[in-house]
């Protein structure tokens, strides 16, 4: 299985304080990979230094083979490394047809045939019929299955989530992760960053903790 | 007790800092020079040129209230020329048209300027920065056309002609005593504007720019520190606006328009805010390359406009800052070249080696509640507070929130007694920031109520919820950037030891106990906290996180107020600044006061905490007192289940 | 005062209304896109005026190649202004948007004075781009260059709105005007597409600058005096609408229109300031404002 996203000795700064320190990390295609830390522990700096959202960072982040230092958020993500941001934040503006058009877009300057629409309704039922909505209409779950959907529209060969499950009953966050699970079987390399434990249950092959800035690959529950 | 990060070896920072008696030395040795200079100005210059000066000194003297508003507290008023033109009208009108006395018509005019100030500074009341800073813009364009409507009195575009001199004097060097005059009005402009921001106006101001929350939650009204600004501010512009009438001996709406206004604005933006001789400077050189380079002409303001782009596209942050920025780039270069810090060291803001070392050994240890306790019996305690009854502190019924729809927040009821911690906890969403920007004021609830101290806060804004007795830290800490931890612990000090507006405006320099009181509160509450010397005089942009929150922690002390809400405190601190933030927190405690705080972090939770709110979805799942003796809930137990830790080596 | 001069005080007011609500468009262009207020496009518009005098009084152009021509030099005018005062400011300021008003307001002024030095300081009437001669419609004579006005604004406005919403830069515009971060991680070209809005809102303001030549004669201030209307306009209908740039130059210039029926000519910006202040203390978005530009606090 080949190694689609590599971080080497990855720090990250905001101003003058450090946030991330010397990570190591590998994702493998097919894989499912968890973060887990909780609030300020620097799952969100990982995630957002990775593609390139934010810039001040230093040490080797390798997509498929090619370096990511130098390149913009919007050359990452036409690379094939979708992100999906805390809150899942959508184009409110747009309707939800709209914003997996945008995504379709995205797929198609990655050089894919984007997902058809009747894909997303198979796994997101709820969403076709919310099709022509306004997605700033929609509830918290079901923009975080439009995020979602947005990205597996786009074919993305790397996924990277941030908290997919913050503030989801139980049952949104079961056909989620159903999706997640889905796309890892299809090859895709993903990483999602969460506070609990538990709730990569099913959807992560392994787990690792970030812990003030620092990873650790080996992490036992509070005694 | 500390190892700051960024501490240079000793020695190396001697050399740049020269002592401060010396340069305040220098400084009021400077001034004097000036004023002498700009006194035996008439010996040597012509009488045209001395009018040119007059003019100058104006203009500089104004400019000095437009610091107040833009330069210290940020309030974009572009409108400062219009303010002067305004009392040049005034002054001009009445004395021509009323036939006032020349006295007479000067509290006149200062009214006139702050009246027309109060006016562009409502819309201020509402917004800020760039919008502001164009609806005052606007009211530039506005101007002239005022004039224009007013014409009968005004005379419209051609001016108000004719206006008397400032004094009609027998002698034949009748300019001389003007000119003693205008140097007097410019340098009591000065001196106002000066002496109002050397009290703790000055900290106030600032506070409002950089930090407003951090302001309110502190007790200070906003509104009523940007009308005080907007009423200051206007009192160099009408002083010198006035006497610029008798100068000049007419008053026409292009005096005062766009150039006026450009000049004012850069000498104050150009040299960099926050300074009392930075706008002096800057507005001086504009003026005097506005008079010598073929005044209104095209050319002039060709140059004027294209001067004012290009620096502020070289120099964003102003020259100061972005001249300082640089001595201190070469000055962090030259240090590391002489620390033997090695690699670690030549990462910018990186810590040294051997501070890497030690923070690695903390890490593993996570939280020990026992080390903190210990650590608190050799430190002196915070003066204890009493109350009269034993009613809970806080207390909290039936709140409720939603946004768009979602409810965030659902019926939370909760109380915290004095001497109590109690902390918030649940997954992200749960609610916890909500409960807090509730009871802090700054987001209304939709139903329920919070009581602090027995009396009501729901429905009251932010400061005087404050008032009532309750402060807060936020998840990014709302600190000051550019001033220092002992500064920012003084913002806190502000409701109830501040210096009132009177005092301010009249007798700012006489202030000076009040400010060294202030110091000393704000110094001794640093200290408890365990902040060394140095910390304590470090500008907040230049410290770590854990230090930042500390400081923030200080300023929620300073207010006095007996009940604490904390926002997250613990997130991204290492081991060591844990066990700081614990014992600050535990301090507290024995104080009496009763703290809130909203965390994510269990280990930390469990050592400072002594009872628990668990929330999930919005609702409060359980209450659960005195975790600590007691066996672990069952709820709690799930929860903190799903919290993993680094295992042992 | 009858009925027909009030009527033609409205069409005069509509007419203006469309001026304003052109250059207004422009505006908002930039600001919905990069939260910043350029001030300098100001003297795009009066370039604008300027250009037109040149190529169809001085050159003798066709009509249609003037526009051509003039449309063009608004474009790629935005364009350096692109080059020169946003992208050198992005990241290195803490408040970018005082930075730039400031910064502009000095280019402008700097600008202005450069026309003046080239064109001249007096006026200059330009040579009408339709037939000056008025139709009368219910005893109330109109000037085609109002309907000529109109109509480009209704074209321009129901053309962006159509966009808008039906194409796929048109969805890129919109993602990037509400988040940033958001477009980049869609894959969207944001540097490219930022950039075009300025050579767009360039190109408008031109076409606005040689639109209004009938009503204003082409000088190198008319610029700095149309500003204040369509300033006025984005406040009352809210800053950073496209909705709002339109409704709010309509209001503003059916002031102008009917004001100065009624009283002096003077007390239209006083007026306008007014209902700035008073829209700000109640609403401080204005009426279709998007609050996040905005700042309270």
């Amino acid at each position: 299985m080949t190694d689609l996203l590599t971080l080497k000795g990855v720090d990250s700064w905001y101003g003058r304080s450090r946030a991330l320190w010397g990570i190591n990390l590998t994702v493998r295609a097919g894989e499912g990979m968890g973060v887990v830390g909780r609030n300020g522990a620097g799952k969100s700096t990982l995630l957002r230094s990775i593609a390139r959202v934010h810039s001040d960072c230093r040490g080797a982040i390798e997509l498929n083979g090619t370096s990511l230092a130098r390149l913009s958020a919007d050359a990452v993500a036409r690379m094939g490394l979708s992100f999906v941001r805390e809150g899942a934040p959508v184009v409110g503006e747009l309707s939800v047809v709209i914003n997996l058009d945008l995504a379709r877009r995205l797929a198609r300057l990655r050089g894919q045939e984007p997902v058809p629409y009747e894909e997303v309704w198979k796994i997101f039922p709820v969403l076709a019929t919310k099709q022509n909505l306004r997605a700033g209409l929609l509830s918290g779950g079901q923009r975080q299955m439009l995020a979602l959907a947005s990205a597996i529209v786009s074919r993305p060969t790397v996924l990277l989530l941030d908290e997919p499950s913050a503030g989801l009953a139980p049952e949104a966050c079961a056909s989620i992760f159903q999706a997640i699970r889905q796309l890892c079987d299809q090859g895709l390399a993903v990483l999602i960053a969460e506070q609990n434990r538990d709730w990569l249950d099913g959807v992560a092959d392994r787990s690792v903790l970030l812990e003030t800035g620092r990873l650790h690959h080996r992490a036992v529950p509070l005694s | 007790m500390t190892a700051v990060e960024s501490a240079p070896a000793p020695g190396t920072r001697r050399a740049f800092r020269t002592p401060r008696h010396l340069t305040g030395g220098i400084r009021a040795g400077l001034w004097v020079v000036l004023l002498v200079l700009i006194v035996i100005m008439p010996l040597f210059v012509s009488s045209y040129r001395l009018f040119q000066i007059e003019l100058i000194l104006l203009y500089v003297g104004a400019s000095s209230g437009l610091n107040i508003s833009v330069g210290y507290a940020g309030e974009m008023l572009l409108s400062q020329a219009t303010v002067m033109g305004a009392a040049a009208y005034a002054g001009g009108l009445l004395t021509l048209n009323e036939h006032w006395s020349l006295l007479a018509s000067l509290p006149a005019a200062l009214a006139v300027a702050i009246i027309w100030q109060m006016i562009i500074g409502l819309a201020g009341l509402r917004i800020r920065g760039l919008y502001l800073g164009l609806v005052s813009f606007f009211s530039v364009l506005v101007f002239a056309n005022i004039v224009d409507l007013l014409q009968g009195w005004t005379g419209g575009d051609d001016g108000l002609i004719g206006v008397q001199q400032l004094f009609s004097s027998q002698s034949t060097n009748g300019n001389t005593y003007s000119y003693e005059t205008v140097v007097i009005i410019a340098v009591v402009s000065v001196v106002v504007a000066s002496q109002f921001v050397a009290s703790s106006w000055g900290l106030r101001l600032r506070a409002l720019r950089d930090s407003p929350y951090g302001l309110a939650v502190s007790g200070v009204s906003l509104t009523r520190t940007k009308l005080a600004t907007y009423v200051v501010s206007a009192i160099p512009a009408g002083l010198c606006g006035w006497c610029l009438a008798f100068v000049n001996q007419s008053v026409s709406p292009s005096i005062f328009g766009l150039s006026l206004t450009l000049v004012l604005f850069a000498g104050v933006e150009l040299v960099g805010p926050g300074t009392i001789v930075g706008p002096l400077i800057g507005t001086g050189l504009l003026e005097i390359y506005s008079n010598l380079v073929s005044p209104f002409s095209s050319y002039n303001v060709l140059g004027l406009g294209l001067l004012l782009a290009v620096v502020i596209l070289v120099f964003p942050n102003g020259i100061r800052r972005g001249g300082g920025r640089t001595i201190e780039a070469l000055r962090d270069r030259y240090r590391h070249r002489r620390s033997p810090g090695g690699d670690a060291a030549s990462a910018p803001g990186g810590p040294p080696a051997s501070a890497t070392a030690a923070e690695t050994e903390a890490e593993q240890t996570g939280f020990d509640r026992a080390l903190v306790l210990e650590s608190l019996k050799s430190v002196e305690a915070l003066h204890p507070l009493s109350f009269p009854t034993a009613e809970p502190l806080l207390k909290v019924r039936d709140l409720r929130r939603s946004f768009d729809g979602n409810l965030a927040v659902a019926d939370a009821s909760f109380e915290v007694k004095a001497g109590g911690i109690m902390a918030l906890i649940g997954d992200n969403g749960s609610g916890k920031t909500t409960i807090i920007n509730m009871i802090s004021g700054l987001l209304r609830p939709d139903a329920g109520s919070v009581v602090i101290c027995g009396q009501l806060a729901t429905g009251r804004s932010a400061h005087q919820v404050s008032a009532l007795g309750v402060t807060r830290t936020f998840q990014i800490p709302q600190l000051i950037g550019e001033l220092t931890v002992r500064e920012n612990v003084e913002v806190g000090l502000l409701r109830a030891h501040g210096v009132g507006f009177a005092r301010g405006v009249l007798a700012g320099f006489a202030t000076w106990k009040n400010q060294r009181m202030l110091r000393a509160e704000a110094d001794e509450i640093c200290r408890l906290l365990g902040l060394s010397e140095s910390e304590i005089g470090t500008r907040i942009e230049q410290l770590p996180l854990g230090l930042r929150r500390l400081a923030e922690v200080g300023r929620a002390i300073a207010t006095g107020s007996p009940v604490i809400c904390l926002d997250e405190p613990a997130a991204g601190l290492n081991s060591k600044e844990l066990h700081e933030l614990g014992r600050a927190l535990l301090a507290l405690q024995q104080s009496n006061r009763a703290i809130l705080l909203v965390e994510h972090n269990v280990r930390f939770v469990m050592g400072v905490c002594d009872d628990i709110v668990l929330l999930r979805h919005g609702e409060v799942v359980g209450i659960y007192p005195d975790v600590r003796s007691n066996p672990l809930p069952e709820e709690l137990r799930t929860f903190f289940s799903n919290v993993w830790v680094e295992a042992a080596e | 005062m009858n009925l027909t001069t009030l009527g033609i005080g409205i069409a005069t007011g509509i007419a203006l209304g469309g001026v304003y609500s052109l250059i207004g468009l422009g505006f908002t262009l930039v600001v919905a896109s990069t939260r910043l207020f350029l001030f300098v496009f100001e003297s795009v518009v009066a370039l604008g005026g300027i250009l037109a005098f040149w190529f169809l009084n001085d050159e003798g152009w066709p009509l249609a190649a003037a526009v051509v021509a003039i449309c063009l030099v608004g474009a790629v005018s935005g364009l350096l202004l692109d080059i020169t005062v946003h992208r050198p400011l992005i990241g290195r300021v803490r408040d970018m948007g005082v930075a730039v008003l400031v910064a502009t307001i000095g280019l402008s002024i700097a600008a202005d004075a450069v026309l003046s030095l080239l064109f001249g300081g007096d006026p200059r009437q330009t040579q009408a781009y339709v037939s000056a001669t008025p139709f009368i419609i219910a005893q109330i004579p109109l000037q085609w260059s109002f309907v000529v006005i109109v109509s480009v604004l209704i074209a321009i406005a129901s053309g962006f709105a159509w966009s808008l919403r039906h194409t796929s830069i048109g969805h890129q515009l919109v993602a990037l005007q509400q988040d940033h971060e958001g477009a980049q991680l869609l894959g969207v070209r944001v540097s490219r597409l930022t950039t075009g809005v300025f050579a767009l809102a360039g190109l408008l303001s031109a076409l606005a600058g040689f639109l209004i030549t009938p009503l204003a004669d082409a000088s190198a201030t008319t610029g700095s005096t149309l500003i204040i209307p369509a300033f006025a306009a984005m406040a009352v209908g809210g800053f950073g609408s496209f909705t709002g740039a339109i409704v709010g130059g309509m209001v503003v210039g059916l002031v102008e229109g009917i004001v100065p029926l009624y009283a002096n000519v003077n007390a239209v910006n006083p007026i306008l300031l007014g209902i700035i202040v008073l829209v700000l203390l109640i609403r401080p978005v204005g009426m279709f404002g998007r609050p996040d530009l905005v700042r309270e606090y």
